[in-house]
């Protein structure tokens, strides 16, 4: 949890730097979880007037549970959808997320962002919601509400990304991923290079 | 789904950009719901302002002899300004 960035103690600048420097030490992946994200979303998204310390834990431990609940990773190519998928552990997701050991921190993005009463009401798309994560991994903002639609891939105010654990809950039909994309880069350019060799140039 | 797996979201040299987990159980009510766990860059930026308002306040010294008469010394301070400026120095490359 990152603490509120004034307004605590003092000396809370160097208590969260003591405190980050020994949890880089000791923790494979550290979930940065900003304090004034979450009053931000229980203000603007939640309607909740003066967000308490409990609902900011609410929220901060909804979307860490979405993360880490169980789930199956989606089939590699070459798997058919219907042999068994194999479980997400957290295991897993530390060493695809931190496979370099000098990028150990983590953000966690969550969407929908909406009061429990506002469910039933509204009607979700996988597109719509996946166009807001990405949006929100593009600006660096965990909130739904406000983002900075004017940050593009590859411009220079998006923010780089090593790599993002996705996961997905509810209405999942097995078609509805293509197959992981490097790999499907990989098998393209075997198959330019073969054909390549066969015709020449 | 291909919002997410364009590669220049990521940096070039990732090997496994982006990794799909899922589940057919309704989460907190929604039909659908979605969550990421970015190592990105955005991570750091916190870090980059509590350093540099950390560094203002340890240019001075100021407060660290409360910090002292618990037995954290001057070097366990520089120890861990290096750790978390090397960290924050990462993420400034993958930007």
């Amino acid at each position: 949890m990152w603490p509120y960035e004034s307004g605590e103690v003092i000396v809370q600048n160097y208590n969260t730097m003591l405190t980050l420097a020994s949890l880089l030490d000791a923790a494979d992946a550290v979930v940065v979880v900003q304090n004034e994200m979450l009053h931000a979303a229980a203000h603007k998204q939640m309607n909740i007037d003066r967000p308490t310390f409990e609902d900011l834990n609410s929220l901060a431990s909804r979307s860490l549970a979405s993360a880490i609940l169980p789930a199956s990773w989606r089939p590699a190519m070459g798997e058919s959808a219907a042999s068994r998928p194999a479980g997400a552990l957290l295991s897993d997701a530390v060493c695809r997320l931190c496979s370099q050991p000098s990028l150990r921190l983590l953000s966690l993005l969550s969407v929908p962002q909406m009061p429990a009463r506002s469910v039933d009401f509204t009607t979700f798309t996988w597109p719509a919601l996946l166009k807001r994560l990405r949006q929100m991994l593009l600006a660096g903002s965990a909130l739904e509400d406000g983002l900075d639609w004017s940050v593009s891939a590859g411009g220079g105010r998006a923010q780089g990304c090593a790599a993002a654990v996705l996961t997905l809950r509810g209405k999942v039909r097995p078609g509805l991923f293509p197959p992981s994309a490097p790999r499907m880069r990989l098998s393209q350019r075997r198959r330019r290079g073969r054909a390549a060799r066969t015709c020449p140039a | 789904m291909s919002s997410l797996t364009e590669r220049r979201l990521y940096a070039p040299w990732a090997p496994q950009p982006l990794s799909v987990a899922w589940q057919p159980a309704r989460f907190a009510r929604c039909d659908m719901a979605a969550t990421l766990l970015a190592n990105s860059a955005c991570a750091a930026v916190p870090a980059q302002r509590m350093l540099h308002c950390a560094y203002a306040m340890y240019s001075s010294r100021a407060y660290c002899h409360q910090y002292a008469a618990h037995g954290l010394e001057e070097a366990h301070f520089d120890a861990a300004f290096a750790r978390v400026e090397d960290a924050v120095a990462c993420y400034g490359s993958l930007r």
